[in-house]
């Protein structure tokens, strides 16, 4: 008897009695079915309708009638983890950008600094669509929890294992900060590893004040230490627990020089880093834009297979999209939209072509020539660049690819063509790295050409080899921002 | 000897002057419950007892859309009046006039925002609070007797507010950090310090509902600061080792202004008297992009 009972009882949990009419609407209301719910697993429902058996995505949809589950075991539980300046703010802005898009409400409850839950809502109705529990970890915390499934979503300046699906959704770089009292606004790449190593340490040896230099470092040092080909600090580098707190005390002490990303940098200022060359790029938002800027770095939204509720699937789809890229810049961050640099805006990088040239006829000439295929151009921000000692594209410049597309099938260059120009380092002869560049520029443009395949706007190829450095060789992470593929746009006419 | 810098300096008195705006509207409010001497003896009223919640109460009369500098018909002198006013930073003043609800308690709504409060010897109150929509709605309650209007601000501007309500004992403060920046570039100054562009208030007399509220101009093109906000609880023996519980609103990235329900348990009661800093609560303010 007891046997039978725990018999009935096991099948009634394995296969619980859902069975009653429902009507799935859709957000829009011009979609419905009706049908009697057999059974559901999260947000799938199996319906008995006229037509037979159905499964349905219900996650979006507005159920109604007696055999309709609580609204509340609807709701979609998903946990991002994450850094506490990547989780507290850039995730807030992806989030409040997507409810905007989708019309719903946005609530918050606030545990701790490290435990935040957000709330979506159906406007009006208070019904709860899904919650988001965001915590921020330390970066072991964080690979454990996604690759375990703990976590549904994660945010990373790191890029993930092979079982990691991962999406570029916004930028940051490391930058070298000092406060704006501080009168050296340059070092070259030598001096600052001289100032972390500990060789300098004080501003005099910089033609500053005698004051000694004090550094602050993250907690995550070896990260940015490996930016910079060293593996190791001096000993007395004062480690911070918090971007924000270092952020503070380097922007009040002119003695003092620290690491920070720049999007925390607050109200410090930024260190430009120079090549022994003499070239610089300081770090803008158009700079890491192009990644131009050799410290840049690429934010990653992470996720572990592809069973994501509905709801998170269309999060991560958003947050790719163009309509959040004001958002991520308000929050600090460095946004992917892609604009224009016209060529007058240029002249600095034009100068150094001229001025790298020198005296030498053939090279004059081909300065010439470039110069008069850019003319009248702007460059995009946009900018495709590579592993290093490596053909393939770099993880952002993959994503890139599929971003021009996109503005190419949304109608940006309409009346205009645009020109994939390949440029490469100084290293090795000249005539080989002018091959090279034009086969990378030949092979970005296949790989935008066939994403884009139906498009009016033509996609031409221009190549310049080594004629427009764009910082010195001297360094592996000059040598890979010299190689590239820079992205023009062109009214049609001119093009040629 | 050790001299504070200059830059160190102004950065203290960015802090000192955040926090003394806010108690000063602390101060200022607390200062009307001091009696004084009435210029005419106030009339003898009964008001009935208060109701423990205001949205049970019936809907007040509206008296109108007001713009600008209003002020309410009075139909004779008992009847209470509300004047509201457009001042600097996104604020609205509000003066209750009620010669017969002398020294009473009064409940107090303005838009989503709620604060217990006590007229004064004369039956008046006075408040600034943010003007947080376009059109704000203005309520004052005195059992079962209500007076409401409401304002369209007539310069209206984008404004950050960051809102800090409670029920009894206030528990969270809101700080704000300023530093200067770097010469040559723009950016808040001492002057701007002293009102504008941002403004603290502090609405109700510790009875029941209160709210602190800061709120800073959305845009300040050319400049860059950014202002760290954070909230600070100390630990006493009232609130240790509980949770509490209080709501908080900031103005989204959208310019949408967000609730948030803080739910946090305060430190065991070995550390009474300690501070402790919630530094993701507010995002901090970005006077302008770099």
């Amino acid at each position: 008897m007891m046997t039978r009972l725990t018999c009935v009882l096991a099948i009634l949990v394995a296969f619980p009695l859902f069975a009653g009419p429902v009507r799935l609407t859709s957000e829009s209301g011009g979609v419905t079915i009706e049908g009697d719910l057999v059974s559901r697993t999260g947000e799938l429902f199996r319906l008995q309708t006229n037509l037979g058996l159905v499964t349905i995505d219900a996650g979006m949809m507005t159920c109604s009638g007696a055999g309709c589950p609580d609204p509340s075991e609807l709701a979609i539980k998903a946990s991002v983890v994450g850094s506490e300046d990547i989780v507290h703010r850039l995730f807030p802005a992806l989030l409040e950008a997507y409810a905007a898009s989708r019309g719903l409400s946005l609530g918050r409850t606030f545990v701790d600094d490290q435990n935040v839950s957000w709330q979506l809502t159906i406007e009006g109705s208070d019904r709860l669509l899904g919650s988001f529990d965001v915590k921020a970890t330390s970066e072991r915390e964080f690979d454990d929890m996604l690759v375990n499934g703990e976590a549904t979503l994660g945010l990373s300046q790191n890029y993930g294992s092979a079982d990691v699906k991962q999406d570029v959704v916004a930028l940051d770089a490391l930058v070298p900060a000092v406060a704006p009292d501080n009168p050296r606004a340059m070092v070259t790449l030598d001096q600052l590893k001289g100032l972390l190593r500990g060789d300098t340490r004080d501003w005099a040896r910089l033609g500053g004040s005698n004051d000694p230099v004090t550094l602050h470092l993250s907690a995550n040092v070896e990260n940015d230490l490996s930016a910079f080909g060293l593996s190791d600090v001096r000993d007395d580098a004062v480690l911070q627990e918090s971007n924000r707190t270092m952020a503070d005390i380097v922007a009040t002490d002119p003695t003092a020089l620290g690491l920070l990303p720049y999007s925390e940098l607050g109200n410090s200022v930024p260190l430009v880093i120079s090549g022994a060359c003499g070239l610089a790029t300081p770090p803008t938002r158009d700079t890491i834009r192009a990644e131009d800027y050799p410290l840049t770095r690429q934010i990653f939204l992470q996720r572990v297979g592809s069973d994501q509720p509905k709801l998170v699937r269309e999060f991560i789809a958003f947050s790719r999209s163009a309509a959040v890229q004001p958002l991520i810049r308000a929050a600090g961050f460095v946004d992917q939209a892609i604009s224009e640099i016209s060529f007058e805006q240029q002249g600095g990088r034009i100068a150094n072509a001229v001025l790298a040239a020198g005296q030498d006829p053939d090279a004059i000439a081909d300065v010439q020539a470039m110069i008069g295929t850019l003319l009248n151009g702007a460059r995009l921000t946009l900018t495709f660049r590579f592993e290093d000692g490596s053909s393939a594209l770099d993880p952002q410049s993959v994503s890139n690819i599929q971003r021009l597309a996109d503005a190419i099938a949304d109608g940006a260059f309409e009346g205009s063509n645009l020109l994939f120009v390949g440029f490469s380092d100084g290293i090795g002869e000249k005539d080989a790295n002018l091959r090279l560049s034009e086969r990378r520029a030949q092979s970005v443009r296949r790989a935008v050409s066939a994403r884009a395949s139906d498009s009016s706007v033509a996609l031409e190829v221009a190549a310049f080899g080594e004629l427009m450095p764009m910082a010195c060789d001297d360094t592996p992470w000059g040598g890979r921002v010299n190689r590239r593929v820079e992205v023009w746009v062109k009214p049609s006419e001119v093009t040629r | 000897m050790q001299f504070v810098s200059p830059r160190m300096r102004r950065w203290c008195l960015g802090v000192a002057t955040v926090a003394a705006a806010v108690l000063s509207g602390h101060v200022v409010q607390r200062s009307k419950d001091v009696p004084l001497p009435a210029a005419s003896p106030p009339p003898s009223i009964s008001v009935p007892s208060l109701p423990t919640d205001v949205a049970a109460l019936e809907p007040p009369p509206v008296l109108g859309n007001r713009t600008a500098e209003t002020q309410s018909v009075r139909k004779d002198s008992c009847d209470p009046s509300l004047s509201l006013n457009e001042s600097p930073a996104g604020q609205l003043d509000i003066v209750l006039n009620a010669p017969c609800h002398v020294e009473k308690p009064i409940k107090v709504q303005v838009d989503q925002l709620k604060a217990d409060a006590t007229t004064d010897h004369s039956g008046s109150w006075e408040a600034r609070v943010p003007a947080l929509n376009p059109r704000v709605s203005v309520e004052v309650f005195f059992g079962d007797v209500a007076v409401a209007d409401v304002f369209e601000p007539e310069n209206s501007r984008p404004e950050q507010h960051l809102i800090l309500a409670w029920t009894g004992t206030q528990v969270f403060e809101i700080r704000a950090d300023v530093s200067q920046t770097s010469p040559g570039r723009r950016s808040l100054t001492e002057d701007e310090l002293q009102g504008i562009p941002f403004f603290a208030t502090r609405v109700g007399d510790g009875s029941g509902a209160s709210f602190e509220a800061l709120s800073f101009p959305a845009d300040r093109t050319g400049a860059h600061s950014v202002v760290r906000l954070s909230v600070d609880a100390t630990v006493t023996t009232e609130n240790c080792d509980r949770e509490v519980a209080t709501i908080a609103y900031q103005t989204g990235y959208l310019g949408v202004l967000r609730p948030t329900e803080i739910s946090y348990t305060m430190p065991s009661c070995d550390r009474v008297g300690e501070v402790v800093r919630l530094q993701n609560l507010f995002r901090d303010m970005r006077l302008a992009e770099r």
